[in-house]
């Protein structure tokens, strides 16, 4: 029976579990401590998840599927070979695979989870998260901010204390949490973010850019051409700091167009997206009532800050480096694995205690005096220390209203109309005049940033507490059991088959993306490899595989892909 | 319980002390076992900081002030920010190379804001501003600010000198006369005046502030939405809107409907009335008999009603209750003159042989 931390990213999972006195991360069945997080089907009907499905994202775009995270919270699905899955149920597939290789590595069966989320994410953001856990088949005991997780990770590393700010900047979100660390005592004061800025924005912005200049629209382009071109630009992203200037040749049809590249196209091009990391600075020093020089270190997280011009950028705004010294892509999954361990009261970690605060501000919908709906009234302000309840009192607006619909919203709009919408119920009241019956609203915020709202009729003494389920993409019990269901129908790909699995699908890709001469060789290498598999000799396909796997790299690496 | 009494310790005006107090209670009310003993002490752990940092405010203010005249002269000459160990980034970001850099490209941003404002075709155009990202000087935030301060005074020049024109002179001008809201908001992704208030209000006073923040307080939440269902890779999104979605969006429908069952209910009633002015109207000129103008109204009233009830309209129902209770009320006069009408009807088919 173990716990394990999980960070559930937008572009890499990882996990992490505290044994004996330290803490051990765990490595998948490719051995990579990064598990992509990409679902896919393949040609068996067999779930295939992480890297293998990663690289058939471009031989095979419509039964794979990656970057679904931003879709948790709504209501939408993502259809892969013929079935639907919405985002908590792709997640659900990904944290599955993780446990198995927790349970494969630490030789126990896990049952409890501690799960990172983005600090910015929403209440609805949130509850899928959970739910994402629950569907997989573990409790999830806490949900954990990732630059708090981040944070923790380097406390404990360091155990130096001060004031950190933390920026975490991974494929999708963006997230700033200032916090203090003394005596065992590490104390969030604010937390701030954007849940659409991350590295994946700064290649579509090239991606953007590159099609204006070409004078081409997406659509023009068939979806194998808009991946190769999305692949390219990741690429090049990610060792843009070794490019001067260079060509791409970007596949139209039959044709290649070229384009020409460069650092200063790219900084021009990312631009309008770094500037964007200032508001949730500001506001986060704001809220925490500092100033940037009172801040003793600047830490960096997530795949994302490893760009130069994002530290820079920093750099600029305080006119100093950040620090890093913990791998980025990891630290996050430490710093839940952490996490799990005091959940598991572990004896090293017993001196720690964590408390965090809520990053939006949590309210109701009212009428204003002139009779005026969708007013926002705040009961929860941003950025309060949690576990926090308060309660606020509304009134009936009509003579013998019947009724009184309680709505919430989380946001910092005064309309009610600019935030996001939780939920509601609707509470009978006792006929009256305007003004007379009223009912309590009791907010409660706990540890894992998720929100129970109690409503209570004066008059009569009744209370409503079933709110929050009736937020978009949530799930009654009948839909859990039958989502439930459905997941343990699925077929996961054999653990011990994955890495060929892997390499015949790197393979694929490399052959779908290449031309001519290097196209037969790499056909020729994989049917190679495909017989030597067959003949189920150990000895000979250990061989093989560091070959075929060899030769792949190799060509991975000429062609830039 | 006081202050004090909470983090079990004697009233001190040392930070560490409290802090040290505080972590030690902590641990007898861990946040997740205890939320209530939590709250309590983080509150007067708090509220000791604030007393704490007050006072120590006022005491360093005071014997400052004493110190004043002490004050050696040589201290006041600019000294370089601090000696850290991020000597890479001073070298850039503080040398003397780096400002000079900064004051050229500001020169150089100055002139071609200028001239992209100038120019009706251009100032609304986006793509005309993206130079601005040409050079990485943008990211500096003092640049930033003070370039920022430069692009929305020459805004707010342009629009209010639109503003102050005769209306006959606005009619005439070109559509493009103004820099439009939505070049403001995407100049303000850029130079994020939303941030920055207190500065907006100290350069341009309370008129030109909120002319600047009513430009800017749009946001369409659609537009995350939009992105993030574009951001997928692979599969096949399917918007799917929830049962329970759709009954939340029901009630806000409802509400409207109320509004527009007010509207309905004007509607109708303004038929009534009017047909019951056309009536009174042929009534006076005489040229029907009042029987047969009194009668056809209720008539007209009756076939509406009919009409309601067979289509299953709601809004019609509802909204015809009022002229149904009149129809009650008139019924039986609205027989008699139903009576008097047939009667009538057969005198002037009567008539009307009689006239063969
Ligand atoms: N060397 C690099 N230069 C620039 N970007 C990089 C580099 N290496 C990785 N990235 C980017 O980092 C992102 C992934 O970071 P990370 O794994 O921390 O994100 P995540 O945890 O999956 O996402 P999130 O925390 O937002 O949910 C990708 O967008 C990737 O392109
Ligand atoms: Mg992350």
């Amino acid at each position: 029976m173990a716990i394990i931390g999980i960070d559930l990213g937008t572009t890499n999972s990882t996990c992490c579990a505290w044994k004996g006195n330290e803490l051990l991360k765990i490595p998948n069945a490719l051995n990579s401590f990064l598990t992509p997080s990409v679902v896919g089907i393949d040609d068996h009907k067999t779930i295939i998840v992480g890297q293998t499905a990663k690289e058939r994202l471009l031989t095979h775009p419509d039964k794979t599927v990656a970057v679904f995270k931003r879709l948790m919270g709504s209501d939408h699905k993502v259809k892969i070979a013929s079935n639907s899955y919405s985002a908590p149920e792709l997640s659900s597939i990904i944290i599955r695979s993780l446990i198995e290789d927790a349970e494969t590595h630490l030789d126990e069966k896990v049952t409890e989870a501690v799960i990172s989320v983005p600090a910015y994410f929403n209440e609805n953001q949130r509850a899928a998260t959970k739910l994402a856990g629950e569907l997989a088949g573990v409790r999830v005991r806490r949900l954990i901010n990732e630059p708090t997780a981040a944070a923790m990770a380097y406390g404990l590393n360091r155990r130096q204390e001060g004031t950190f700010l933390i920026l975490d900047m991974g494929g999708g979100t963006f997230d700033v949490s200032i916090l203090e660390y003394f005596s065992g005592v590490m104390e969030v004061h604010a937390s701030s973010g954007d849940n659409f800025l991350g590295g994946e924005d700064f290649v579509q912005a090239m991606i953007d850019d590159a099609l204006v200049k070409l004078n081409l629209r997406k659509e023009e382009l068939t979806s194998k051409e808009n991946h190769l071109l999305y692949l390219q630009m990741e690429s090049l992203k990610n060792r843009i700091d070794q490019v001067d200037r260079e060509t791409l040749q970007i596949q139209v049809g039959d044709e290649f167009v070229d384009f020409k590249v460069s650092q200063q196209w790219f900084s021009t091009t990312i631009t309008p997206l770094l500037l964007r990391v200032r508001t949730p600075i500001q506001m986060a020093l704001n809220d925490a009532g500092m100033h940037a020089q009172q801040i003793d270190e600047i830490i960096l997280a997530g795949g994302a800050t490893r760009l130069r011009q994002f530290r820079s950028m920093v750099a600029k705004i305080f006119g100093r480096l950040p620090f890093c010294d913990i791998d980025p892509d990891t630290v996050v999954g430490i710093g839940a694995g952490i996490q799990a361990g005091l959940l598991e009261k572990n004896r090293a970690l017993d001196d720690i205690v964590l408390t965090d605060v809520c990053p939006y501000t949590l309210g109701i919908e009212v009428v204003d005096e002139n009779g005026k709906p969708g007013q926002f009234l705040p009961i929860i302000e941003r950025n309060s220390i949690v576990p926090v309840s308060i309660e606020r009192r509304v009134y009936t607006t009509q003579n013998d209203q019947k009724f009184l619909m309680i709505k919430v919203y989380q946001g910092e709009n005064r309309l009610v109309e600019k935030n996001v919408f939780l939920g509601f119920v609707n509470v009978p009241v006792p006929k009256s005049k305007a003004g007379i019956e009223s009912v309590r609203v009791r907010y409660s915020y706990d540890m894992n940033g998720l929100l129970v709202v109690d409503v209570t009729v004066e008059s009569t003494g009744k209370i409503f507490n079933k709110v929050i389920e009736n937020a978009p993409g949530m799930l009654s019990d009948a839909e859990k059991q039958s989502s439930l269901k459905k997941l343990e129908k699925l077929k996961f790909h054999p653990r011990d088959d994955q890495k060929n699995a892997q390499l015949i699908a790197k393979g694929d890709r490399l052959y779908t993306s290449s031309l001519g001469e290097v196209r037969n060789q790499i056909a020729m290498a994989i049917s190679n490899f495909e017989r030597v598999l067959e003949k189920q000799n150990k000895v000979q396909i250990e061989r093989a595989q560091k070959e075929f796997s060899d030769y792949l790299e190799e060509l991975d690496k000429e062609g830039h892909f | 319980m006081s202050v004090w009494e909470a983090l079990a310790i004697q009233q001190t005006l040392s930070v560490n002390e409290i802090k040290n107090a505080y972590a030690k209670q902590l641990k007898n009310c861990r946040p997740d076992i205890d939320p209530e003993g939590f709250q309590v002490l983080h509150r007067a752990y708090k509220e000791a900081l604030r007393i704490a940092h007050e006072q120590n405010e006022l005491n360093s203010k005071s014997s400052r002030d004493s110190e004043q005249v002490y004050i050696d002269n040589s201290k006041l000459v600019d000294e370089p920010l601090k000696v850290t160990e991020n000597q890479e980034v001073e070298k850039t970001i503080g040398s003397v190379a780096y400002t000079e850099k900064l004051n050229q490209e500001y020169q150089n941003y100055t002139r071609i804001i200028t001239e992209v404002l100038k120019n009706t075709k251009t100032r609304n155009d986006i793509s005309q501003w993206k130079f601005l990202f040409k050079s990485d000087c943008i990211l500096d935030p003092q640049f930033n600010e003070e370039l920022g301060l430069f692009v929305i005074e020459n805004i707010l020049a342009i629009n209010n000198d639109f503003q102050n024109l005769t209306r006959h002179k606005k009619r005439y001008s070109l559509p493009d006369a103004t820099v439009r809201e939505e070049t403001v908001r995407y100049l303000d992704t850029i130079f994020y005046w939303r941030g920055k208030v207190q500065n907006l209000r100290y350069y341009f006073g309370d008129d030109d502030t909120v002319k600047i923040l009513n430009m800017l307080d749009e946001y369409d939440q659609n537009i995350d939405e939009i992105s993030a269902i574009k951001s997928v890779k692979g599969g096949e999104v399917k918007e799917k809107a929830s049962q329970r979605v759709d009954e939340a969006r029901a009630f806000s429908e409802a509400r409207d409907a109320l509004g527009e069952l007010k509207n309905i209910t004007y509607f109708t009633h303004g038929i009534g009335i009017l047909v019951l002015l056309f009536s009174i109207n042929t009534l006076m000129e005489k040229q029907v008999p009042s029987e047969i103008a009194f009668s056809s109204t209720f008539f007209i009233l009756f076939i509406i009603q009919l009409v309601g009830v067979t289509i299953k309209n709601r809004y019609i129902l509802y909204t015809m209750w009022p002229t149904s209770c009149l129809l009650l009320f008139f019924f039986p006069i609205g027989t008699f003159l139903g009576v008097r009408m047939g009667l009538c009807l057969s005198r002037g088919l009567k008539y009307f042989r009689y006239a063969r």
